[in-house]
This record gives structure tokens, sequence and C-alpha cells, in this order.
């Protein structure tokens, strides 16, 4: 066999298989990591496109919308005023507004964001919330948060007047607030601003205030002289509070207590424990200054958030215990049979 | 030797390295175009948000209180639009927005995005007030307003 006739040493072959196994691998290994790349970037291409359509659908909503607010960090609310059957009346005092009413919700424990309608439900418009026909929520969203920014505030440097505008009803409020939103999605994190686009052209103040009354009762009725006597003692108070705003907030105005008579059956009929009659005591009896509003619209401090508006009541009756043996503890230990019969 | 046993020449060791590194080359740009175009979208999609957002300020600082005090000024400030990555550093945006006065209470904004790497989008509005300042017609201090049934 001549020289250049040979075939390849074991040696040869095992280098050049060894090389080419390498090279192979390389391109492989390239191929297969740019691809990955490129699927994750699609992937999160495709959540882009739920996230920019989510984020249109709100800027549209609140381009229609006469309200928007966040009631917490979880949700952003819409209202809209229409001439069809109200569909947020939580109250009798909001039945006869017409509207639609419609909420974005976050759950955390599913990561997603879906969209739902108050629809009307039987006497006095007790709402139901159903889902929005149609409407996919958006999935995987890690994180979703939704603040009020009063128009104070939004621009550094711009002097400008916060001026919440009440459409009518617990909490459907709106004027020239901005609720800012921010979502995190795997396709990037967006923080929208949403001003409610129907301004009206023309106010009408609320200044006027509304008041608002409990009254309760508190059974002081105890035992006394190791419980050979016993004597019922009722005590009637009444606590008023005002709002500016139909309720989304409140302020206390006076506490103060209306009669105290032994054997006292309070009945609810009585012309004294009507919502007036507790505004002219506070104005007139103990002359406590009305709470105003404060320049930039807000409550002054001590106003709380109107958190349960189902469970207020005009002029209905509580009940507050309070224990007798506890009030009169230190009275019996000072003064013994005289003390106990001086606590009552 | 006979012919076709022959090794291969210098050219012909050149050409065929060159056109295998000239297919790999294509591939990975292939790659980097698709990456830097899905990129692109996002980087739009935030731009056009944030540019949205600053004539949406706009308007709530103006629609009530007019902004004759705003026209021929300038407004620059940045937007830190958060990662959606653990630990993943913000991407930090320019908004710049320059107002101009149009007719009888609206004025014309203009707001322009950009970003470090140069991207950059605009966006203009002309934004109306649609009433005037309460506080012009009505005692001070009477600011929580309710809209006509």
């Amino acid at each position: 066999m001549k020289e250049e006739e040979r075939g390849f040493t074991l040696v040869e072959m095992l280098v050049s298989t060894a090389i080419m196994l390498m090279v192979s691998m390389s391109v492989l290994m390239l191929v297969k990591s740019s691809s990955d790349v490129l699927a994750a970037r699609m992937g999160e291409q495709t959540a882009g496109i739920a996230l920019a359509a989510q984020v249109n659908r709100m800027q549209s909503d609140a381009s229609c919308a006469d309200a928007g607010w966040a009631p917490n960090p979880n949700e952003v609310d819409f209202y809209s005023l229409t001439g069809a059957s109200d569909a947020n009346a939580s109250n009798a005092a909001s039945a006869s507004r017409g509207g639609l009413y419609w909420k974005y919700l976050y759950d955390p424990s599913t990561h997603t964001v879906g969209r739902y309608d108050y629809t009307p439900m039987g006497e006095g418009g007790i709402r139901r919330i159903t889902a929005t026909p149609g409407y996919a929520p958006v999935r995987d969203v890690s994180s979703f948060t939704v603040r009020t920014v009063t128009a104070d505030k939004v621009l550094a440097g711009v002097s400008a007047h916060a001026y919440p505008v009440n459409v009518g009803g617990n909490g459907v409020t709106g004027g020239n607030g901005v609720t800012v939103v921010t979502m995190v999605t795997p396709a990037g994190a967006r923080e929208v601003h949403l001003l409610v686009g129907n301004m009206p052209s023309g106010f009408t103040l609320t200044n006027a205030a509304t008041y608002k009354g409990i009254v309760y009762r508190e059974d002081l009725t105890h035992r006394y002289w190791a419980g050979l006597a016993g004597k019922t003692h009722v005590l009637i108070k009444g606590r008023v509070y005002v709002s500016y705003d139909r309720w989304k907030t409140k302020a206390p105005w006076c506490d103060y207590q209306i009669y105290r008579d032994m054997n006292e059956v309070f009945t609810d009929a009585d012309p004294h424990e009507r919502p007036d009659h507790m505004r002219d005591v506070c104005a007139v009896v103990f002359h406590a200054p009305l709470p105003q509003p404060n320049p930039d619209g807000s409550l002054p401090e001590g106003v709380q958030p109107f958190e349960a508006p189902d469970t207020w009541y005009d002029g209905g009756v509580g009940n507050e215990s309070h224990s007798w043996f506890g009030k009169c503890a230190p009275a019996i230990v000072l003064g013994g049979g005289i003390g106990a019969i001086l606590c009552h | 030797m006979r012919r076709g046993e022959e090794g291969f020449t210098l050219v012909e060791a050149l050409v065929s390295t060159g056109l295998l590194a000239m297919t790999v080359m294509g591939f990975m740009a292939t790659i980097a175009v698709s990456l830097n175009v899905v990129n692109k979208v996002k980087v739009n999609d935030d731009m056009d948000v944030i540019a949205h957002n600053a004539l949406t300020d706009l308007y709530a600082v103006s629609v009530y209180d007019g902004a004759t005090a705003l026209a021929g000024r300038t407004l620059t400030y940045t937007v830190k639009q958060p990662s959606s990555r653990t630990g993943g550093l913000p991407t930090v945006y320019t908004v710049n927005v320059s107002i101009s006065p149009a007719g009888v209470g609206e004025i014309v904004a203009s707001a322009r995005v950009s970003d470090a790497l140069g991207h950059t989008a605009a966006m203009e509005g002309i934004l109306v007030q649609a009433a005037p300042a309460p506080g012009s017609e009505y005692a001070p201090g009477y600011t929580v307003l309710k809209k006509p049934l």
C-alpha cells in the first residue's frame, strides 16, 4: 500500500470524532438556548397583548364613566349615569338613581383580574355581583394595586385644586382625582392613570351637610345589697355624625345623653330620638360647632371612612352593656355598704 | 496520489469555513432581530402608556382650574417602570411635556417619552377645560361637589 493511500489511524479517528462531537454539541446548545429565549419572549409578548388590552379597556372605561374610585387596593370601580334602573342602589336614598356600576377586582389567590357587573336584585336595590359575560380574566398577575391621587398632588410643581365630585350614592365619587392602577405580569409592569372623562359642566354644592344619629340604650340594670335588691336603670345616649359626601366619609359631631329614668322603656317612636332632634341638640343645646370641610375638600380630623353602609341605621337602637360590678367595685372597696348604696 | 484522493486546498477550506460561519451568524442575527422586535414592542407599549398617563395627569390638573398659567411651560420628569422580574431593575423613562395655548379654555399638550437607549414615543392631545373652578364662583372651603342628576 502506498503511503498516500493508507487509512486513518485509531488516534486520528478518535480525535476527529471528539472534535466533531464538541462542535455539534456547541451548535445544538446554542440553538436550544436561543430558541428558549425566543420562546420565552414570545410568551411575554402574548401576555403583553393581554396586558395592553386590559390597559386599553380600563382607559376606555374611565373615559366614559362619571365616577371612578378605589374602594380598596385590590379593586377599581366605575359608575356611569344612565336612564336605566339603578344598578348601585344600596339604600333607599339612592334607589331612584339610574346607572351602570362595574369593577375590576384582583384575586390574589388565583392571580387573576376579573371584571364584574353590579346588577340590582330585590327590594331596596340589594346588589348582586356577577362576572361580566365574555370577559376573559387577565391571568398570571403577580401584583395589582389601586390608589387614588388627588389632583393637587398629581404633577409636582403644578398648582391645582382637588374637586371630588359625588354623583350620588355611597362611594360613587369622581371628579379630577386620578386613579392609579399598577399591574405586574410576566409581560412586564404597567402603571396606568385613569381619569373619569365625563366631567360635569355645572356643579351643585353639597355643603348642606346631612346628619345621622345612632341611639344607644345602655342597660345598667343591677342588683345590690348582696342581691336582695335591684334596680332597673336605662340610659339612652345619642351619637350624631355629619357627612358632606353622602356618607362616603363622616365626621363625629356630638354625643349626648337623652334621658335617664328608672324603669324607662325605650321606644323608637319617641320623637326625641329622631335625627332632626339630634341635630338640634348638637347645634342648639350644646352649641357644638358643625365640622366643616377643609379648603382642600377633605373633612377634618377624626373623619373615618364609612366602610359599612349597610349597617347604618337612622334613629335605630343599639345596646351597650356595662358591668355594674366593674363600675362600683372601687366604691364598695372604699365605702363598703354605703359605697354600694351610693353607686347607682 | 490518484485524483479524488487529494486533500482540500486552502481556498476550499477557507470558503467552506466561511460559509459555515455565515450560516451560524445568519441564525444568530435572526434570533437577535426577533428579540429586538419583541423588546421594541414592549418598550413602545411602555412609552405609549406613560405618554397617555402624562396627558391624563395634565387633564386632571386643568379640567377645572384651566391651564392658562401652564401655557408655554415645559414639564420634565422621570418615570420608573418596575421590572416584572424579581429583583429586576426598573426601566427609567424621561417624560417631557410641552404646553401651548389653543382656543378659549383649551391647550395643546405634547408628551414625549424617551429611554436611555434612544427609543422615543410621542403623543399629543387637546385638553379642554370642562368647568370653571368652583372656588371662583362659590365661597371658599365648599369644595365637595355634586354632579347635577
